[in-house]
């Protein structure tokens, strides 16, 4: 490899570990996101806590009638535990399979785009409507933002700069 | 130069792009929110409980239905906006008043209340008040339970809920327009808080207190079910 070449290796993969930086950075926000998920599923679909109560606010917010999706009965937090684990298996195959490599950035902008104008939502009845606030969905809504952020990010930076 | 315009190019595609998803996301979220809202009220028929049971006001002001001198007085504390109670009532009522009310063996006594949702439990709580005004609380209840969801609650449907159950339509609308009993409310949940209710349902059979949704029977002998605790009280008082 001549000097010259080096030099224009070197100079690519600079670049280019900013932007892997952004993807792991991502990859942890979206396993945080599965995990709180995950967690707020559990205590759904176990009943751990199948009361109705405003003294513990994830207990109110959880058992409400807005934490499923329609008259389906599936609760909202499946719904969120199913998009950060897309956007998990799309950021670590990003770098493995094309289609990912090609169009996953994009994909996960989209999941974080709707998960944070839901939450947005969420959030309005937490405060106004439920008057009680879950910090687990808090920690959701926050992990999403931040996630639109990088993403976003990673997504605008000027190719081979 | 070429370089330079590419590099535009590319940067207002992506900007198309990301209107685009934009765009499809308000769509999605719009979509599952208005999944949300409650269809239209199915309040076409009120669901009858057998006229012949005796029902009544307890010396509280507590609505019960069954024999009052019946062995066994059961206590339900709820909240209409309530989701567990909800599943609570249609897990147990049916067969609890085909078992146990009807042959005159327990007393159902509701203590509600109005503490989880802002939106639903007062106005819920208001309008079977204004029901039980005109003697007419557990086809009402039963109309709440039956259409409880986001929004369902509004004054108008309470006023087709109290149509169904074939009240007086100006008294139900007078009394609640005018919240005759908001306070009243609002003091019961308070007294029924600082007697240690913090959540919903909580049921007390013969003074024993469970807080949660439990099943009417359960899957195996040991398992906690309203029918076992009924028995065990049953039991207890000599049937």
């Amino acid at each position: 490899m001549s000097k010259t070449e080096s030099l224009q290796l070197a100079a690519a993969k600079e670049p280019m570990s900013k932007l892997e930086k952004l993807r792991w950075t991502s990859a942890g926000l979206a396993l945080v996101g599965l995990l709180d998920s995950v967690y707020l599923t559990w205590i759904k679909l176990t009943h751990r806590l199948a009361v109705c109560s405003n003294i513990g606010d994830c207990e109110a917010v959880n058992n409400s009638i807005y934490s499923e999706i329609g008259s389906t009965g599936i609760p909202i937090a499946v719904m969120g535990a199913g998009a950060f684990l897309a956007m998990l298996i799309v950021l670590l195959l990003e770098k493995r399979v094309s289609i990912f490599e090609d169009n996953g950035v994009v994909v996960v902008i989209a999941l974080s785009m709707i998960g944070v104008l839901y939450s947005a939502y969420l959030t309005y009845i937490e405060i106004f409507v439920l008057k009680a606030i879950c910090p687990y969905c808090v920690l959701s809504a926050v992990v999403l933002v931040i996630l639109l952020i990088v993403t976003l990010v990673r997504f605008l930076q000027p190719q081979g700069e | 130069m070429a370089k330079k315009k590419r590099k535009q190019q590319e940067q207002t595609n992506k900007l198309l792009i990301i209107g685009g998803i934009v765009v499809a996301a308000v769509v999605v979220v719009g979509l599952l929110i208005a999944s949300n809202r409650t269809p239209d009220v199915d309040a076409s028929s009120a669901p009858v409980i057998d006229p012949s049971i005796p029902r009544g006001l307890t010396k509280d002001g507590n609505p019960y239905l069954g024999e009052p001198d019946a062995p066994v007085t059961m206590l339900l504390y709820e909240d209409f906006g309530c989701h567990n109670c909800k599943t609570f009532h249609e897990d147990v009522d049916a067969r609890l008043i085909e078992e146990y009310i009807v042959p005159g063996r327990v007393k159902l006594v509701i203590y509600y209340i109005a503490f989880v949702d802002a939106a639903s439990s007062l106005p819920g709580a208001e309008g079977a008040t204004c029901a039980l005004d005109q003697g007419e609380f557990w086809e009402y209840r039963d109309l709440l339970f039956e259409n409880q969801g986001v929004r369902a609650f509004s004054r108008e449907n309470l006023i087709q809920f109290a149509e169904t159950a074939g009240l007086d339509i100006a008294q139900f609308s007078n009394c609640f327009d005018r919240k005759e009993y908001t306070q009243e409310i609002v003091d019961r949940s308070q007294v029924a808080y600082d007697f240690g209710i913090t959540g919903t349902p909580t049921l007390e059979i013969n003074g024993e207190r469970q807080v949660g949704v439990f099943p009417y029977v359960g899957e195996t002998p040991n398992q906690l079910s309203v029918k076992a605790l009924l028995d065990i009280a049953l039991q207890e008082a000599g049937e």
